[in-house]
């Protein structure tokens, strides 16, 4: 049993990063950064947990999505006439341990195959398994620098291609990547970083009555756990609606010109590198403008979501704090 | 109303050690307390109380698994099983040891010593099971991440108590059968425990206990949620033992020194024999003029000894009054250094120095320097006849095997005979270790030599947090030398500890060079394949010894050899003297021969106006011949 997203206490910026995320998976993904003991990982299980289930074609060992894009096997099953079956599942977090091997994280030979038909054949491997999943990293700026780089590959594409042991092949991997670190322990890579579209830091709650909340509920949780569940289950049941409200609203949202402009505004002052913030903003922006229900992104939305999207891009030297650049974007969006 | 008599019963062929056998106790009330962390140095009885734990699991038959040292991955998590899926034609899998661990106890020796990679597993999945370790800090420590997920930690003690010593000698005087003794003493305290366990869960608690809880974590800036949660399910547990039916503020008291040490920030630093955090300690005594901490400002030789005994007096305090103060949980309050601080100097980009790539295989990550690894990770280079882990390359193997299959007849199946087996040989970069040790002296400060230091120093470590080296730091100032930062991968930290450098005073170099010994000794014991490159930066001039009226540097000539005889360890003098001063002395030059390092000018490290990256990796390659 899994601890309610709903019960989890405060903690809103991540808890609303993560359903942004939700909301449209578009936006990249989000990297929590805070300290140890903070519910990371119970949000993002707790999230998983709380989502109706996804539509995936049968039988397809990589989730294809029944509107595609498809896999190889299931391109060669459409392009032969084979008709097609529909099964739900649950969306699943699928973990990324640290010490994984490449083998393990994009496929490899299918073992039992090559043996008993003597015929090579793909085994798929965690990307697989994430595709329109989770992928959760924790500490990720720990990860060894030859599996981040797969992974940046794949996120970027949003298709995992393998060319190895003689193997071709390539099927869709577009997962919601999380990502949790503790900057202390070391830093991410740029590149990494920055693939990552949203941010939030959390910290530890000081507030004694908070904690004291928090305590109560994860005692309650551990005592009697189906009790707990019930008594969330109305909570629960709304924000599912909302959310998927929001995911059908999402494509009819309308942005105005002058929406358009405080964004580029607001990027070109702070001098970012690269797009990606620009159009995270913007994406976010139009996902929270969904998730409060209504059809037009507003300067509020802009507002909410401006530091989740470019606080991890903000430009900054090794070792600088990035206090000055951070608080530019607060004056900034101060004035919009 | 039931109660146990005394836990201090339990285990009775430890002598002692209390808190660490009611830890244990607790946590076999209710997993849900966490697990324990038994810390000590060796021959304190670590091993063996977690000898007599598994005794206990095993007479009663209570699950558990124990985790060796020396575990692979597959043998941790489970995977296909390649050889016998070779073997028998299809996939055999083989559970890991977590697999069936599930709502067991977990066993560890010496879990520092274990690679982060297998610790991660460990306890990524630690919610499942109770884990139950030893570790011996002179021998490092967990990342605060990990030690976070175990509920509570007890540093053992060694016995002060003559009576309580002298029954020990008598006790372990004969040779003990330590599987068939006591077992009475076992299956009353198996009775005790079984009844508590179901009363446990009718101990009630009252609404103004989750403030006392919260606060008791707040105020020992315990922050994680999870010092609460465990505190909780320990207060219980203890009530339950106390056959009490409500948790009182004084069981949450007992029990809390268990699960807050190992959470209050620095505990890892607590346990370096540092001088500095004595001074701070005495400080912040007076500051709180609190009267049971004052025993502890008897001199002691060892502060390292001094802090574990005053750590387990507290412990011992509360057993005895039973109503312990929280403010003695030891808390240091950082100094406020009087010295001068100087800025940081400009940053440029240092020439890059190379170690050659040796043979050696290893298992440690980073990006200075590649080597060979028998880690499940790395790169794949090439496939491989012989292997000391068998990683199989499948492709390999079949590759081999195709040109005979029509001689041995193949039909369906693919054949493959033994010698057609080929393994994987793996690269990826290591790390090192890049220990700095600095000088702080009064020199240093003369026309603000120190701002151009540190600006070096600065330059070396982008360096550093590029290549993913991890760094360690020492000053050396006035009579001592002090860790300053012990090894860490976060060199965001070292920046920080940077630019609150002091300076001012004498310079004990002996002593720097001696604390950058051991700390390198002890870092060698724990990751034995990592290799670790000494930057010394000083001006050399030594005019404190070590030993009261020797010679400073003489002490600081042997010191020297004593490094340059540790084949892991390269050297780097970076030499501060003024250069165009009268009088120039180039100490550091004579230094830089004796530890067999490279020596730089301090304005030379600039790396416009280094020699090329070729004669300095020559350079070292030359060194590693000699050494070997």
């Amino acid at each position: 049993m899994i601890f309610p997203f709903t019960a989890i206490v405060n903690q809103e910026d991540m808890k609303l990063g993560l359903i942004l995320n939700v909301i449209d998976p578009s936006i990249g993904g989000l990297l929590i950064m805070g300290e140890k003991g903070t519910a990371k990982s119970t949000a993002v299980r707790a999230l998983a947990d709380l989502l109706p289930e996804i539509e995936v074609i049968k039988g397809c060992k990589f989730n294809c999505a029944p509107e595609g894009p498809y896999c190889i096997e299931c391109l060669e099953k459409i392009k032969n006439g084979e008709s097609i079956e529909i099964e739900k599942k649950k969306m699943e977090v699928v973990e990324l341990p640290l010490g994984v091997t490449e083998d393990r994280v994009v496929g490899t030979l299918d073992i039992e195959y090559a043996i008993t038909k003597g015929k090579r054949h793909f085994e798929p491997g965690l990307l697989a398994k994430a595709n329109r999943n989770f992928l959760y990293i924790d500490e990720v700026n720990l990860l060894e620098d030859h599996i981040v780089d797969l992974l940046l590959d794949s996120a970027a594409m949003g298709i995992n291609r393998v060319e190895r042991e003689g193997i071709s092949f390539f099927h869709p991997a577009r997962f919601i990547l999380v990502g949790t670190m503790n900057p202390e322990e070391g830093e991410l890579r740029p590149q990494f970083l920055d693939r990552f579209g949203l941010c939030v830091e959390i910290k530890a709650i000081t507030d004694k009555n908070l904690r004291k909340e928090i305590l109560k509920r994860k005692i309650e949780f551990d005592t009697n756990p189906e009790k707990f569940m019930q008594k969330w289950e109305p909570e629960q049941k709304k924000l599912v609606k909302r959310i998927l409200e929001a995911k059908k609203l999402i494509s009819e949202i309308e942005v105005s010109e002058e929406i358009y402009e405080k964004v580029v505004e607001l990027t070109s002052e702070l001098s970012l590198d690269g797009h990606r913030g620009d159009i995270v903003l913007l994406k976010s922006a139009k996902a929270h403008a969904a998730f409060n229900l209504r059809k037009k992104v507003e300067k509020e939305d802009i507002k909410r979501v401006a530091y989740f999207a470019l606080k991890h891009r903000l430009k900054r030297l090794p070792f600088e704090e990035p206090e000055s650049e951070v608080k530019r974007l607060y004056d900034i969006l101060s004035r919009i | 109303m039931i109660s146990f008599p005394e836990f201090k019963e339990a285990f009775p062929e430890l002598i002692g050690n209390y808190p660490a056998k009611l830890a244990l106790v607790l946590n076999l009330i209710d997993p849900n307390c966490g697990g324990v962390l038994l810390a000590g140095k060796r021959g304190l009885g670590k091993s063996l109380l977690l000898k007599l734990f598994k005794k206990y699991l095993n007479l009663f038959k209570i699950p558990y698994v124990e985790i060796p040292l020396n575990v692979t991955e597959e043998n941790l998590v489970g995977g296909i099983d390649v050889e016998k899926t070779l073997e028998i034609g299809y996939r055999v899998y083989q559970k890991g040891l977590l697999d069936k661990a599930k709502n067991a106890y977990v066993l560890i020796e010496e879990i520092n010593l274990f690679p982060a990679e297998y610790l991660s597993l460990i306890f990524q999945r630690s919610y499942n099971y109770t884990i139950i370790a030893t570790l011996n800090p002179e021998e490092g420590f967990i990342s605060s991440h990990f030690l976070d997920k175990i509920g509570m930690c007890v540093f053992l003690e060694k016995l002060e108590d003559k009576k309580a010593y002298f029954e020990l000698l008598r006790f372990w005087e004969k040779e003990k059968d330590l599987e068939n003794s006591y077992l009475e003493s076992y299956s009353n305290l198996y009775k005790y425990i079984e009844i508590i366990k179901s009363w446990r869960t009718n101990v009630k608690y009252e609404n103004f206990i989750w403030d006392y809880i919260v606060e008791i974590c707040l105020k020992n800036r315990a922050f994680t949620h999870r010092a609460e949660i465990f505190l909780f399910f320990a207060s219980r547990a203890y009530a339950a033992l106390k056959g009490d039916s409500v948790i009182k503020p004084d069981y949450v008291n007992f029990v809390a020194p268990l699960v807050l040490l190992h959470r209050m920030k620095n505990v890892e630093e607590k346990l370096q024999p540092q001088q500095e955090k004595k001074e701070n300690q005495e400080q912040s005594q007076k500051n709180q003029e609190e009267p049971q901490n004052q025993s502890q400002n008897k001199p002691e030789k060892l502060p390292q000894k001094e802090q574990e005994k005053s750590s387990s007096q507290n412990e011992e305090n509360k057993e005895e009054n039973e109503e312990p103060d929280l403010d003695s949980l030891e808390i240091f309050l950082p100094s406020a250094p009087k010295e001068e601080i100087f800025d940081l100097g400009d940053v440029f980009k240092p020439k890059r120095l190379l170690l050659k790539k040796d043979r050696i295989i290893r298992s440690i990550s980073g990006r200075r320097t590649k080597s060979k690894t028998h880690l499940k990770g790395g790169r794949f280079v090439r496939s491989v006849i012989f292997s000391k882990d068998k990683d199989i390359d499948l492709f390999g193997t079949i590759k081999t095997a195709s040109p005979f299959q029509k001689l041995r007849g193949r039909k369906d199946k693919l054949i493959i005979y033994k010698e057609d087996i080929r393994y994987k040989e793996k690269e990826r970069k290591i790390s090192h270790l890049v220990v700095f040790v600095v000088d702080g002296s009064g020199s240093m400060a003369a026309q603000r030599r120190m701002i151009a230091t540190k600006g070096a120093i600065l330059s070396l470590l982008m360096d550093c947090y590029q290549k993913r080296d991890k760094v360690a730091m020492i000053l050396f100032r006035k009579f001592n030398a002090d860790v300053v930062l012990p090894p860490t991968s976060s060199v965001e930290l070292a920046y920080k500890k940077l630019k609150d450098l002091p300076t001012g005073g004498n310079t004990p170099l002996s002593a720097g060079l001696f604390e950058a010994y051991k700390l390198i000794k002890k870092y060698h014991l724990k990751s034995p394949e990592d290799r670790i490159l000494l930057m010394l930066v000083t001006d050399g001039k030594a005019n404190i010894p070590i030993k009261i009226a020797s010679d400073p540097l003489e002490e600081t000539e042997n010191i020297c050899y004593e490094l340059k005889n540790l084949s892991y360890v390269d050297a780097v003098v970076v030499d501060t003297e003024i250069k165009r001063d009268f009088l120039k002395m180039d100490l550091a030059k004579e230094i830089a021969e004796w530890l067999g390092a490279l020596y730089f000018a301090l304005e030379e490290i600039k790396s416009e106006s280094l020699l090329n990256i070729v004669n300095l990796s020559k350079n070292f390659l030359y060194r590693n011949e000699a050494k070997s």
